[in-house]
């Protein structure tokens, strides 16, 4: 009995050593030569590389706040000017960093818009235990090189999905919270990661090289938002040279939040959204002179969507 | 810790191996409370405090069973006193009664639950609608619940223990633990299957040890249901949300609809079943055989044999406990017995059986999920199965009259791509965002339709590319060659365990390689939700 | 025995109901089936067939289909 168990337990480590022996090799494979681009999760964000070159006055950054926060077309309906949000869901700066790459390939805002709520998400530090796991089993983390190493003939499809929403993301249900002071006044500062620092800095060059400016906002939210981080980002903006808007201290947006959110504070919902419209429009269109082209012939498209845009909006769902 | 899948590291990595090593070293008495409480943790672990609406729907089932039994006891107590066969008939009457009376009231009282924190806010919502339709100024207030996860599930189970206690199919379990376990063993509790206490309920307190075997055909079940998973229904994801979440902003066609439509029936089939493997792998460590819930049901040659293979847990539940019941039951028996002295034999039994039909799916449709996009669902299926049934004997005629044989394999092919065509617009329906999502886009299906978008490339703008489609191919081919085995006949592990090591091994460890490589997992893919679970 | 037989054969022709023990776990008689079955049941024999009574092994073989009749007679 004690033999046949010694037996199978030594089956059972040796089939793991030589597991763990395949799953090492392939790493070896598997770990990339040079730094490779990431894909989006989320085809949204994408929809910028379909827009008309040099078309849009501003371009947004950020994660799930932003694309729930900002939305092109209201602000075109009420000031007249081209805008597109490259946000997707829980965004890392260093993906932040490549959108902003990207999309000024073929074109030239005014101004680019960072929301400031991914400056606080942590990317992992290189000498955690996991990291060091993930360095040895790099296969993990990088399995899908195995796409690079089939030579599949296709030549690349140029990007055609025009979004008519322009990366906003509309929320039509209302989940109420308790309202509570959140913006406390205090001198605490939450201090934002080194390696997002750099991130941030990195962008803002990118962007000033090519003579964009570049506005950071921080979007109303219960549960991301709080003074401590309010400090932190004024500090980086005033470092960086960027502005910086906080629309958690502008009372007169007047978010009401019973009716204004999705999620209980999270993020902002249609009715929420549309107030931040109402305040930043105006504000973006005067504080960096963005021209009223709603005559423009060009942007004829735009003013369709105006009209689109609010059956969607009315469109009763019974979900 | 948040816990939100079977297919996850907290599940597999880390919470499956404590358990299964507590169990192993533990003796054999307590084993069974090492299951309940990491059955009961777990619960804790996906819905914190509302782990009590579980808890008082076992105390209740276990309270009532218990009551049962005592007044079965007493009636034959009573009876073997009585002295004429009246009597004995009055007292037996007396008792059904009350037992009746006690199965009504905790049935009631589990449904109510689910109803009130499931199904309140969708049919506040229509009554509101109603009024306002009617011009009334009266509007209700729409309150929010949360439910326990699973608790779509465990309501049958409680619902099948009380009602098998009744019909003295099983007996009353004195042991409260014994019939919480049943109801929340681990792998169960998110998406089934829906057991019942005669399959489980022992094994699972019987405290067995562990086995090599069962370990590692554990494993391997394991294994192959997150490929299912991983490769499969992850890598789906990204387009099928794109298809049906932005079908209207981005202006997709009737095409690109119906491919919505197949990739989505694939994906539901291979989150589903790949989940459900994990679970009954999961089972099959500690010796436990959890019931099947699907048997390759793309092989189903009409839709109600794909209701016999697909999620076959809750159709044998409906079948017992609301078809056979309602078309048993003393009216519609009468009904039967007319309708065959005028409509003959064949069609006699029609009209009960489409009554049934109908309970059972609208209940089908609504169990899945609070909204009319599954009432349709249900109402959908209803359809399907009664003219099923309906034309089964002109079918047959006809087919008789052109020398068509059933069994010959061109007709048996075309049988199997039309059921899995009405198949795919039923999951179409289902996975609409409501009543109105769900008629634009069978619209779109029906009256936009062109292949063109399919083949201009339009389609790997949509989040997926020329090598997910190449993996997926593979992946689809090698889950078709196991099923296809399986349908023969074959049982395709004991095969390969049969085979000596440097062929057995090999594959193993050929199968991790192949989830961990081109699993869609990391960086560029976003995690699913379990689609089951929030049933 | 052979009434039953028949009973079957009209139901659900070509199967073999004398030796065949699998009619429900092969699915030779669906829920369909079964109705059309238990009303014949009811109509031939006499008796009441309660629900409880359609489980599988009652119905997996013309044997047991006879055995359960029987049965339901004899508690008549």
């Amino acid at each position: 009995m004690k033999q046949i168990i010694i037996k199978k337990g030594i089956k059972a480590i040796s089939f793991v050593i030589t597991l763990l022996l395949v799953l090492l090799l392939l790493s070896l494979f598997f770990r990339p030569k040079e730094s490779e681009n990431f894909k989006a999760n989320d085809i949204k964000p994408l929809g910028v590389l379909a827009e008309a070159e040099n078309s849009l006055d501003v371009l947004f950054f950020g994660d799930s706040e932003a694309y729930t926060s900002f939305s092109p077309i209201s602000f075109w309906d009420k000031e007249g000017f081209s805008s597109f949000v490259c946000a997707s869901s829980a965004q890392y700066l260093s993906l932040t960093k490549s959108f902003v790459e990207q999309a000024l390939e073929n074109q030239s805002p005014k101004v680019v818009v960072i929301e400031t709520n991914a400056f606080f998400r942590k990317i992992r530090s290189e000498n955690s235990f996991w990291t060091r796991f993930e360095n040895l089993f790099s296969i993990l983390e990088y399995h899908n090189r195995w796409k690079n190493f089939i030579p599949l003939k296709i030549e690349a499809t140029p990007y055609s999905w025009k979004d008519d929403l322009k990366g906003y993301k509309i929320y039509k249900m209302a989940v109420k919270c308790k309202c509570k002071d959140y913006m406390q006044k205090t001198d605490q500062i939450e201090s934002i990661p080194e390696t997002n620092i750099q991130y941030v800095k990195d962008i803002v060059n990118y962007c000033k090289d090519k003579n964009i400016e570049v506005l950071f906002v921080s979007t109303p939210s219960i549960k991301n938002w709080n003074y401590e981080r309010h400090n932190a980002v004024e500090n980086l903006a005033k470092e960086v040279g960027a502005d910086y808007l906080d629309l958690n201290l502008q009372e007169s947006i007047k978010i009401n939040w019973k009716t204004d959110t999705a999620d209980a504070g999270d993020h902002l919902n249609f009715k929420g959204a549309e107030k931040v419209s109402t305040f930043i429009a105006p504000y973006l269109a005067e504080k960096y002179n963005l021209e009223n082209k709603k005559g423009n012939s060009e942007f004829e498209e735009w003013n369709k969507l105006v009209s689109k845009y609010q059956m969607i909006f009315d469109k009763k769902s019974y979900a | 810790m948040r816990f939100n899948s079977y297919i996850s590291l907290a599940y597999l990595g880390i919470f499956l191996p404590i358990v299964l090593i507590a169990y192993g070293i533990l003796p054999k008495k307590i084993r069974p409370f090492v299951l309940l409480g990491a059955s009961l943790a777990l619960f804790w672990f996906m819905s914190e405090f509302l782990v009590a609406y579980f808890i008082l729907s076992t105390i209740l089932i276990y309270l009532s069973a218990l009551w049962l039994d005592k007044l079965k006891a007493k009636q034959k107590a009573l009876s073997a006193l009585a002295e004429s066969k009246e009597e004995k008939k009055a007292i037996k009457k007396a008792s059904k009664n009350k037992q009746l009376a006690v199965v009504v009231v905790c049935i009631l009282i589990n449904i109510g639950i689910l109803a009130v924190l499931k199904y309140s806010p969708f049919f506040l919502n229509n009554l509101n609608l109603i009024f306002s339709l009617a011009k009334s100024d009266i509007s209700i207030d729409i309150p929010k619940f949360l439910a326990p996860i699973g608790i779509s599930f465990y309501t049958l189970q409680a619902v099948s223990y009380i009602h098998d206690v009744y019909k003295e199919k099983i007996e009353a379990d004195r042991n409260l633990g014994r019939v919480a376990l049943f109801m929340c063993f681990f792998p169960i509790i998110m998406e089934g299957p829906i057991c019942r206490y005669s399959d489980t309920a022992q094994k699972l307190w019987s405290g067995e040890s562990l086995k090599y075997r069962n370990v590692t055909f554990g494993i391997q079940k394991i294994l192959f249901g997150m490929m299912k998973k991983m490769v499969i229904a992850d890598r789906l994801n990204l387009i099928v949300t794109n298809i049906f979440k932005n079908h209207e902003a981005l202006n997709l066609d009737g095409g690109i609809v119906a491919l919505g439509a197949l990739l989505y029936t694939i994906e539901l089939y291979a989150e589903f079943s790949g989940t459900i493997d994990v679970v009954i792998g999961s089972g099959e460590m500690f010796g436990i055989s959890i019931p099947e819930n699907f048997r390759q049901p793309f092989f189903a040659k009409s839709i109600s044999e794909f209701w016999q293979r697909w999620h076959i847990t809750l159709g044998t539940w409906f079948k017992d406990y609301i078809f056979y019941p309602v078309t048993m039951s003393e009216n519609l028996k009468k009904l039967t017995k007319k309708a065959r002295q005028k409509l003959g034999r064949h069609y006699g039994p029609m009209p009960a059986t489409i009554i049934a039909f109908f309970c059972v799916w609208f209940c089908n449709g609504l169990w899945h999920g609070a909204g009319w996009q599954y009432i349709m669902f249900g109402m959908y299926h209803f359809v399907l199965i009664s003219i099923g049934s309906l034309v089964l004997p002109l079918s047959n005629n006809v087919l008789g009259k052109l020398k068509i044989d059933r069994n010959k394999l061109p007709y048996k092919i075309f049988t199997i791509v039309r059921t899995f065509l009405f198949v795919c617009i039923g999951e179409l329906i289902f996975n609409s965002s409501g009543f109105y999502d769900s008629i634009s886009l069978l619209k779109i299906l029906f009256t936009d339709f062109s292949l063109k978008t399919l083949f201009n490339g339009s389609i790997f703008n949509l989040g997926i590319d020329h090598y997910d489609l190449l993996i997926l191919a593979v992946t689809l081919v090698i889950v078709f060659i196991v099923s296809f085995s399986k349908e023969k006949g074959k049982n395709v592990r004991e095969e390969i365990a049969a085979k000596p090591i440097f062929v057995r091994w090999p594959i193993y460890i050929g199968l991790i390689v192949f989830i961990v490589v081109f699993g869609a997992y990391g960086g560029s893919y976003a995690p699913i939700d379990p689609i089951y679970a929030n049933f | 025995m052979d009434e039953l037989i028949e009973i079957l054969e009209d139901i659900q022709p070509d199967a073999d109901y004398e030796n065949c023990t699998t009619l429900i776990d092969d699915h030779i008689l669906g829920s369909l089936q079964i109705i059309s079955l238990v009303a014949e049941l009811e109509d031939a024999f006499d008796v009441t067939v309660p629900t409880v009574e359609i489980k599988p092994e009652n119905f997996n073989s013309a044997k047991a289909i006879w055995a359960m009749v029987q049965r339901l007679q004899e508690e008549e």
